[in-house]
């Protein structure tokens, strides 16, 4: 991924886009790869790419994931109608699932601060609900447990929440 | 931190506007600005209000949006770039260090004086300043720029800077409140509830969750039959209780038997909402305002939700709602349903002196409800006051009307029937006030008339049905 020029084309005809994350990694997409994230969107409409687009609060390896998320699901607004994408649906599904599977939960956090920040939808939406997954029907003991939810609380005032909101606590 | 562009809706636009004639001082813009257009917007904000001393506003503007001319160039009309002489505090949320949010603050120096711009700022505050490669010195002297930077991963930098403040491996707690909720949304709506025992960040972000989805089914307490039915009551009232709002959709779905229990509050406030009610609902005994608004439900379940809430002053308005069945004991009645075929109105016996009054001139509803009926064909109200507001064009197809123990004028009760092309059902029972019944209608055919009054007149040529008893009272 070296100093690619940023005017290069590829044979889709689609204009090369250079993401720069926080640790300087260079990363040369296609404009409709890149279109999936909101924000670097606004800025192609707003010419603003020309000299690379800087993530200054994305690390390489974040956006290393989140580039071949975006590789992986470029074809999916480009290629309407297509016949073959029946199967090629499976495959997304496949990808996505093992590409969250496998995170830990310290990069899972990384990877939904990244979305936010980039708005790619389909990204954060698929992050959080891994999040949700994980927290689904687990008490809130366990939920600390597994998220290192730092209970600020004291024990009084977590006794007054529980009362308070006995309903939901008791199992 | 709030990157997702939000998008600067016409009616905010237009309130910043009015705000901005009010010279203010300070100026917050609370969403980034997604298009060039907006930006352009921007500007003349900027202009419009020259004298504001403090500025903040939440990442990610794009300054080189609105630097470039055709955003602006429009009307051909080229706009100045406004100064900004007075400016003395520029806050900046959610800051990462983008190139353009470097810019923006450029841009902003730019138009500010150049008194202003000769020597760095020695005002920083630097408590909330992180340091970052990417900023520039801000060169405002006079001038305060505060750049709070979200938290999430520049925690982690800061904690190497500095050592003292504690590691915090709760990356999950400082997640942003955008991000919190949305993975709430993603739960079922009792554990996104129980989420706020976790830590003080989580504690009311179930609050604001757009989409509230109760069912009973979701608990699984071992306890008592009776219980379980309290808990789920409970649930649902906190839940209307503590809700921050705003609702987009609010279901319930009982499978248990409930009743004589629904106590919640006053005011319920549902927006585009899907209102689905537990088949032994029996009302929310306290409810006295209910604002229903796009919402979607079955005609039994919002006839029985309005009917099962005896405080309630009704104000309904629902473009598609075709049929109503209102019966209780209600004190006003604001309806807007210019869809509805079938309407029934039916007050609470004990409160048949009083309710639904024009009591001198107090503006009543019900009143003005006559206008907005524009499809009706069936219309039955029973203890009410029929009067006509001028503005009635008559129900154009209306079938059948049926009034009984009301109240009216001889020329409201006049104009009402002579305004009825239609008519083929009339049924007017027990009625004060009218002296002279005039009831003409050429596809009349059922007249059923039943009261005291002085004088009678008919012309009804097709009529095939007619009772007409005089109360005893009237007839000695």
């Amino acid at each position: 991924m070296a100093a690619a020029a940023a005017e290069a084309t590829i044979d889709g005809g689609g204009k090369m886009i250079i993401l720069i994350s926080a640790d300087g990694k260079r990363f040369e997409v296609t404009e409709a790869v890149a279109s999936q994230s909101q924000l670097i969107s606004n800025m192609i409409e707003d010419d603003c790419t020309e000299n690379g687009v800087r993530l200054p609060n994305v690390d390489g390896d974040i956006l290393t994931m989140v580039v071949d998320y975006c590789n992986m699901h470029a074809g999916d607004a480009a290629a309407d109608g297509d016949t073959t994408k029946a199967s090629s649906t499976e495959e997304l599904k496949k990808f996505d699932a093992e590409l969250v599977q496998a995170l830990e939960n310290p990069v899972l956090f990384k990877l939904i601060l990244a979305a936010n920040f980039l708005n790619i939808k389909s990204l954060l939406d698929m992050t959080c609900q891994r999040v949700a997954d994980m927290m689904s029907g687990k008490t809130p003991e366990q939920m600390r447990e597994t998220f290192s939810i730092e209970n600020d609380f004291t024990p009084e005032e977590e006794a007054a929440i529980r009362q308070e909101n006995a309903w939901a606590f008791d199992d | 931190m709030t990157a997702s562009p939000r998008k600067v809706g016409n009616r905010s636009i237009a309130a910043a506007r009015a705000f901005l004639l009010q010279n203010p001082r300070r100026f917050v813009l609370r969403s980034a600005f997604g298009t060039g257009q907006r930006s352009w917007v921007l500007v003349q904000y900027f202009q419009n209000a020259p004298t504001f001393r403090e500025l903040e506003t939440w990442s990610f503007p794009r300054p080189e949006a609105f630097r470039r001319k055709r955003t602006w160039d429009q009307d051909q009309t080229e706009i100045e770039e406004p100064t900004l002489h007075h400016l003395v505090t520029v806050i900046i949320n959610d800051f990462v260090g983008l190139d353009c949010e470097v810019a923006l603050v450029g841009l902003l120096l730019s138009w500010t004086s150049e008194a202003l711009r000769s020597t760095p700022s020695r005002r920083r505050k630097g408590e909330e300043r992180r340091g970052d490669p990417l900023l520039p010195v801000p060169l405002f002297d006079n001038c305060e720029v505060t750049i709070i930077v979200p938290g999430a991963m520049h925690r982690a930098k800061k904690a190497k800077v500095e050592p003292s403040s504690a590691l915090r491996s709760d990356k999950f707690s400082i997640l942003p409140q955008e991000i919190k909720v949305t993975i709430l949304s993603k739960l079922n709506s009792l554990d996104a509830i129980r989420a706020s025992i976790l830590s003080s960040a989580w504690r009311n972000v179930w609050t604001t969750l757009p989409e509230i989805y109760l069912c009973d089914l979701y608990l699984s307490w071992g306890s008592s039959e009776t219980t379980q039915r309290s808990k789920f009551i409970t649930l649902v009232d906190l839940a209307l209780l503590l809700h921050n709002g705003p609702l987009a959709s609010f279901s319930i779905l009982g499978f248990k038997r409930y009743h004589d229990v629904h106590a919640v509050k006053e005011k319920t406030k549902i927006k585009r909402c899907i209102i689905g009610l537990p088949q032994e609902f029996e009302g929310f005994k306290r409810l006295t305002v209910l604002n229903l608004k796009y919402f979607s439900s079955t005609d039994s379940d919002i006839n029985n939700l309005i009917s099962s809430c005896p405080l309630l002053s009704t104000f309904i308005q629902a473009p598609a709602l075709q049929d109503l069945e209102v019966k209780g004991n209600f004190q006003d009645f604001h309806l807007h349903a210019p869809n509805l075929s079938n309407l029934s109105v039916t007050l609470d016996k004990t409160e048949a002196q009083q309710s639904v009054v024009v009591e001198g001139n107090r503006k009543n509803y019900l009143k003005q409800a006559m206008v907005s009926l524009t499809s009706i064909v069936r219309l039955v109200m029973k203890r009410c006051i029929i009067a006509l507001p001028q503005e009635f064009e008559g129900f154009k197809q209306l079938f059948v009307l049926n009034l009984k123990y009301f109240s009216s004028t001889d020329h409201d009760i006049n104009t009402l029937i002579s305004s009825c092309p239609c008519l083929n059902t009339l049924c007017l029972k027990h009625f004060d006030g009218i002296s002279y019944l005039r009831i003409e209608g050429q596809v009349l055919q059922i007249v059923e008339v039943e009261g005291k009054f002085e004088d009678f007149h008919l012309n009804a040529p097709n009529l095939s049905h007619v009772y007409i008893t005089l109360d005893k009272t009237e007839a000695q």
